[in-house]
């Protein structure tokens, strides 16, 4: 200032301007009265545009911001024929929700990390999702990743789905809510169906080190305590002495539920060793999958028992799937149904919920009854567990059967 | 059937298998002293080659197990070349070619997932195409039949590899003393090489036949490679009849004890075996 202003001759200087006293005194009068009335009114309009226009940006989201969900899917590995469905299933929910205008406008983006069905990459994939993308909400597959990764979602409080087949993830957790089957519960409506046929003494052919399993065997000890133990090291592939021990023991069946993978390696050395004890098991292609029809003889998969889903190849998502991805089996199709229907249930339970608030995207998940689902749920039960539909089927001559 | 010679039969059965890996697993690390991790990932190679033209391409079943050992037997040769002779080169430690082995083991491993799916594949035909032949009781297919004499005739066929080929003597020079060797005019790289690629080679058949005994795998490699180590220490690292007893060995305390107890501890089993031979006899059972 001191450089550009100087005062000399009663003049003022100030840069190239020369001003006489008289007419800064004139100068200062006429602004005392009226500019000053102008120039305080246009701030305070710009204060209150400016304010508005701040808290109207505040209270709406852009639009243009898509609702970011992470999933953690087996997408390699001995389960990636489940997760690869999974996420296609999800692209399809997606596809519509977006098609459709997103939710409330805003769309909705999936952010997959591979979890290999490995407890600590689906931990590193879950830190990823939560801390570095900052998704909203997290879809977790397999149980055993499930149960690593629901401490993390509860640490935040953030509702969370779990794809798994052990009911305590949600029972001990409060903010997570549990899709798929109910291995305790299966397990024991399959003993339960076993009895009525006076299969009495069953040999638990399960995996070590598997939620599920651990679920299975307290299903299976709520119903008998007529049972042998037949467990085997999971990924291991040699089940042969493990079956004698079942024969030895004179087991009436086996009840299993595992992978896809390990069914034909057990049809393949029941039947070298001569062991014809049917299974117990889970989905019907788990039980028998298509490779076994083809090279297990019909007399060793007789009488196999299965729990399973409706069939849900003739409805909407299931023919649309299906013309997409012709060769999947039916087991893959319900892997694509629960992607797609995970996506259905968020979308569904935020609509309405422009500012994102957790509390009521819980309180709406807890209510969301009629939404577009592939499985035909009807939403979460009381202990947020999603309601299925499943049924018993008993393979005869080279078909499944329902058991009424 | 009967069950006490069943179980035997399964315990050979699995021994022949482990005795397959821990056999050019030994004559690796009697060449060059470092555990070859890489070499797990030669069965899957094996395996997927046969799968590869047979299933795929149509090929003549005989002929693409031909090549699916070649295969086998030559990236391992190229692994040598490529990798493990400029590290030995370099005077690199056993450390560092551990972990380079480690590396290509997860890298061939990502590329046989990458070009096939990690999808589980079978080799076999239909079960009852498959012979089945009973043995004092107990029944054993025709596939494992076959590994069990391959398990036996490799064995036989590397002693006398060793012993009465001037290849062989070359190749027990070097496990001796590879700067002695040299010394004596022994080109130890070159037959290291070949080495690599008769010991990949016997894996990669370990791996056809897993394939066609219950099916392939990208990571199948991995399993076969824990077990043929643990057989390989404890029948005495570099030794060719101590990979056979160890493997054996092994098979039987394996099945022998989930018969005892739940099958959920045969890993345990066989780690805690490998731990008193560790303890007790580190050196293992052929090796004073």
């Amino acid at each position: 200032m001191t450089k550009n202003l100087t005062i000399y001759n009663n003049k003022i200087k100030y840069r190239n301007y020369q001003y006489n006293e008289q007419y800064l005194k004139r100068l200062n009068k006429f602004m005392n009265k009226k500019t000053k009335l102008i120039v305080g009114a246009l701030i305070i309009i710009v204060i209150l545009v400016v304010g508005y226009l701040v808290s109207k940006g505040q209270s709406e989201p852009i639009s243009t911001d898509p609702i970011k969900i992470g999933a953690i899917l087996p997408l390699s590995g001995a389960a990636a024929f489940w997760g690869e469905n999974v996420i296609n299933g999800m692209n399809l929910a997606v596809e519509e929700i977006n098609n459709s205008g997103g939710v409330d406008g805003r769309l909705i983006k999936v952010i997959a990390e591979d979890s290999k069905a490995d407890v600590k990459e689906g931990v590193n994939a879950a830190n990823k999702l939560l801390n570095i993308d900052n998704v909203f909400t997290l879809i977790t597959h397999t149980t055993a990743v499930s149960n690593a990764v629901v401490p993390l979602t509860e640490a935040r409080q953030m509702p969370a789905i779990f794809d798994a087949a052990d009911s305590a993830i949600p029972l001990n957790n409060k903010y997570a809510f549990k899709t798929f089957y109910d291995a305790r519960k299966e397990c024991k409506g399959l003993i339960e169906i076993a009895n009525k046929r006076g299969i009495n003494k069953i040999g638990l052919l399960l995996p070590n080190a598997m939620p599920y399993a651990e679920d299975c065997i307290k299903g299976a000890n709520e119903v008998t305590d007529n049972i042998v133990n037949l467990r085997y090291i999971f990924r291991d592939r040699d089940f042969r002495t493990v079956l004698l021990k079942a024969k030895k023991e004179n087991v009436d069946a086996m009840l299993w539920i595992g992978f896809p993978f390990e069914t034909n390696d057990i049809h393949k050395q029941r039947t070298e060793l001569g062991i014809n004890i049917p299974l117990l098991c889970g989905f019907k292609e788990e039980c028998i999958s298509d490779s076994a029809k083809e090279i297990i003889p019909q007399e060793y998969l007789n009488g196999m028992i299965s729990f399973d889903f409706q069939d849900i190849s003739g409805g909407k998502f299931g023919k649309k799937y299906l013309s997409l991805y012709p060769e999947t089996s039916s087991e893959s199709l319900v892997g694509a149904a629960f992607g797609y229907d995970e996506l259905m249930l968020i979308a569904n339970s935020l609509k309405g919920n422009k500012e994102l608030d957790t509390e009521k995207f819980y309180e709406d998940m807890m209510k969301t009854e009629n939404y577009p689902s592939a499985m035909a749920s009807k939403g979460f039960d009381e202990n947020r567990i999603l309601v299925l539909d499943t049924r018993l089927l008993e393979y005869k001559n080279g078909d499944w059967t329902e058991i009424k | 059937m009967d069950i006490i010679p069943q179980l035997v039969l399964n315990s050979i059965i699995a021994g022949s298998i482990y005795a397959l890996i821990a056999l050019g697993f030994n004559l690796i690390y009697g060449a060059t002293k470092f555990f070859n991790l890489s070499h797990g990932v030669m069965a899957a190679i094996g395996g997927y080659t046969v799968f590869y033209f047979a299933k795929t391409l149509g090929w003549n079943l005989p002929l693409s197990i031909v090549v699916g050992v070649l295969l086998a037997g030559l990236i391992g040769y190229a692994l040598d070349k490529l990798v493990y002779f400029p590290l030995r080169k370099r005077k690199a430690s056993n450390m560092v070619l551990l972990v380079a082995s480690l590396g290509l083991f997860t890298a061939i491993q990502a590329i046989i997932a990458i070009l096939f799916t990690s999808q589980f594949q079978t080799l076999s035909q239909n079960i009852s195409g498959q012979r089945i032949y009973e043995i004092l009781g107990g029944v054993i297919t025709q596939t494992q039949l076959t590994i069990l004499i391959s398990a036996l005739v490799i064995t036989v066929g590397l002693v006398l590899l060793l012993k009465y080929t001037m290849f062989g003597k070359a190749i027990k020079a070097v496990s001796d003393d590879e700067e002695v060797a040299k010394i004596v005019g022994i080109n130890t790289n070159k037959i290291i090489s070949y080495v690599f690629f008769i010991g990949s080679a016997i894996a990669g058949l370990g791996g056809i036949l897993v394939g066609f005994d219950t099916g392939i795998e990208p990571t199948m490699g991995f399993a076969l490679l824990l077990k043929g180590v643990i057989a390989a220490i404890i029948g005495g690292v570099g030794s060719i009849y101590g990979a056979l007893i160890g493997a054996f060995l092994l098979g039987f305390v394996e099945n022998f004890g989930i018969w005892q107890i739940s099958g959920e501890w045969k890993d345990a089993i066989a780690f805690i075996l490998l731990i008193l031979f560790l303890i007790f006899r580190p050196r293992g059972i052929m090796n004073k």
